[in-house]
């Protein structure tokens, strides 16, 4: 059964004056997968964001975001996506609650489902602070439980995770990966190329507004394996990195049937090598 | 464009919560409460062209300066935030922004603008009700209208107050000092915050107040002029 892609961009250009910031961009996202867009700062990241959520009209291409070509978005469209830019406010003289209270209002969700998911990230016993008491990490939380509030099926994030803690990070992750589970589809765009194969199904490597690779994380790295290495630490404390042959794998195996292996991995590239 | 009761609602009780915890915005309505305590206070006399000009300065005050700074901090206040594209994003539209945000600052400056008549010592009786609500109700739309277009152009609130200061002197003071000068009266004549001036001279100084298809067409053609300015002004810069 050919499944219909619930974001495809085809062909999509866009241009800043004369500088060229997305060149022929092609790629499609299936329903409840969650797809890393990774590149260096000025790659295009959130240009292709922007053009995705309607806030930015390509030069030419298309952009459809659930059937819809996202140069002609109506305002209902914003009922079924949630999106968490780097640069999404929040109404600091209003308490945590009162923030979600108002999009609970405009999406028509019920406000009994505000404090189970200020629970969901951590923020109900802060939830009648102002939020301009809050730290960052605590106010990204918060955008994320806005973004979320009305069970979006897509759900876009640009750098979810500039300038938080790792423990906040951890949650936001946990997070991401309960939405996939429920079926949300996430849009991720990220600098960090770790955090995208640990939780992205797929990826794509923007590099100066082209697509340089796409697939899963595994499959990236494997293709770019071309000189397998093993790392090895004995239990004597040596470390040793040995390229694959005949003689390592006998080597290996002598080394676990004596019980002197400690521990032993595998050296495929990282997306970081890949890219 | 579908338009939304619910969303106009929740714009609603967003900014009367945001407008009620801003005390820089609320010192206009403030402070004409207070010029016009002070001023019957000092001037104790009850000579009907003192009261006229006290009450004159309260409201218009009130409605110019309230209006147009009710209208277009809260637009500037909100891109420097960023939450006005986070609105956007979350399915309201612009009608639907606007509509929520002009309806509690009317609310407010139209209680005020009420409460001002027996602060400055004058009677009901002498000042029509009906009348009343209508010019500084429609005047009150007229600058939050101004104030919107000024929102739209500005980037931060620093460039809101900055924009802002050409037609409040306009709409506020010209109306306000019409006695001083035959020009500034003549120009106060075409001003749609000249209809108070001449509504509240006239019911205190005069007696009475009539409609004159004049001041009824120059109501109609400044909230005309601001809707459309308004409605251009968003066409070409959004909310950008």
């Amino acid at each position: 059964m050919v499944t219909v892609p619930i974001i495809e961009v085809k062909h999509l250009y866009k241009n800043f004056g004369g500088q060229a910031a997305l060149k022929n961009l092609d790629f499609s996202i299936q329903n409840g997968e969650i797809f890393g867009f990774l590149g260096p700062s000025g790659a295009g990241k959130t240009t292709t964001i922007k053009i995705l959520t309607g806030q930015l009209v390509a030069n030419s291409g298309i952009a459809s975001v659930l059937g819809n070509n996202s140069r002609f978005f109506k305002e209902d469209i914003y009922k079924h996506i949630g999106v968490v830019t780097h640069d999404s406010g929040l109404y600091e003289n209003l308490s945590a609650y009162d923030n979600l209270r108002t999009f609970a209002r405009i999406f028509n969700v019920d406000k009994m489902s505000i404090d189970s998911l200020l629970k969901r990230v951590n923020l109900y016993n802060d939830r009648k602070k102002l939020v301009k008491k809050f730290s960052q990490g605590m106010k990204q939380r918060l955008i994320l439980a806005r973004a979320i509030l009305n069970r979006p099926q897509i759900l876009f994030l640009d750098e979810p995770k500039n300038g938080i803690d790792p423990g906040t990070t951890q949650k936001i992750h946990q997070l991401i990966l309960e939405l996939k589970h429920f079926g949300t589809t996430v849009f991720l765009t990220t600098h960090n190329m770790n955090e995208a194969a640990k939780l992205c199904d797929r990826v794509a490597l923007l590099n100066n507004g082209k697509i340089a690779e796409i697939g899963s994380p595994q499959a990236l790295s494997l293709k770019y394996n071309k000189k397998i290495q093993y790392k090895i630490l004995l239990k004597n404390n040596t470390a040793l990195k040995l390229t694959d042959s005949d003689e390592t794998r006998q080597k290996i195996n002598w080394w676990m049937e004596n019980g002197e292996l400690q521990t032993i991995h595998s050296c495929e590239p990282t997306l970081e090598d890949v890219f | 464009m579908n338009i939304s009761m619910r969303k106009i609602n929740a714009i609603f009780i967003l900014r009367l919560q945001l407008i009620l915890k801003n005390f820089s915005l609320l010192m206009a309505p403030l402070m004409a409460i207070g010029y016009v305590i002070a001023f019957k206070n000092f001037f104790p006399s009850n000579l009907p062209s003192l009261r006229a000009l006290t009450l004159n300065m309260g409201i218009i005050l009130n409605i110019t300066m309230g209006g147009i700074m009710f209208g277009s901090y809260p637009i500037a206040e909100e891109k420097e935030h960023h939450t006005l594209r986070v609105l956007m994003t979350s399915s309201v539209n612009a009608t639907e922004y606007f509509i929520g945000s002009l309806l509690p600052s009317l609310l407010i400056l139209t209680l005020v603008s009420i409460i001002l008549v027996p602060l400055s010592g004058t009677s009901w009786q002498q000042v029509s009700i009906i009348n009343y609500l209508v010019i500084t109700i429609i005047c009150t739309i007229i600058s939050i209208l101004v104030g919107f277009t000024v929102g739209i152009f500005s980037h931060n609130q620093t460039s809101a107050g900055v924009l802002s200061l050409l037609p409040t002197v306009i709409f506020t003071f010209i109306p306000m000092f019409k006695g001083f000068n035959k020009t500034i009266s003549t120009i106060s004549d075409f001003l749609y915050s000249g209809v108070i001036a001449k509504f509240i001279n006239q019911s205190l100084l005069k007696h009475r107040f009539t409609w004159n298809l004049f001041d009824v067409g120059l109501l109609i053609v400044w909230l005309i002029i601001f809707s459309i300015v308004l409605i251009y002004a968003y066409r070409y810069k959004h909310f950008d």
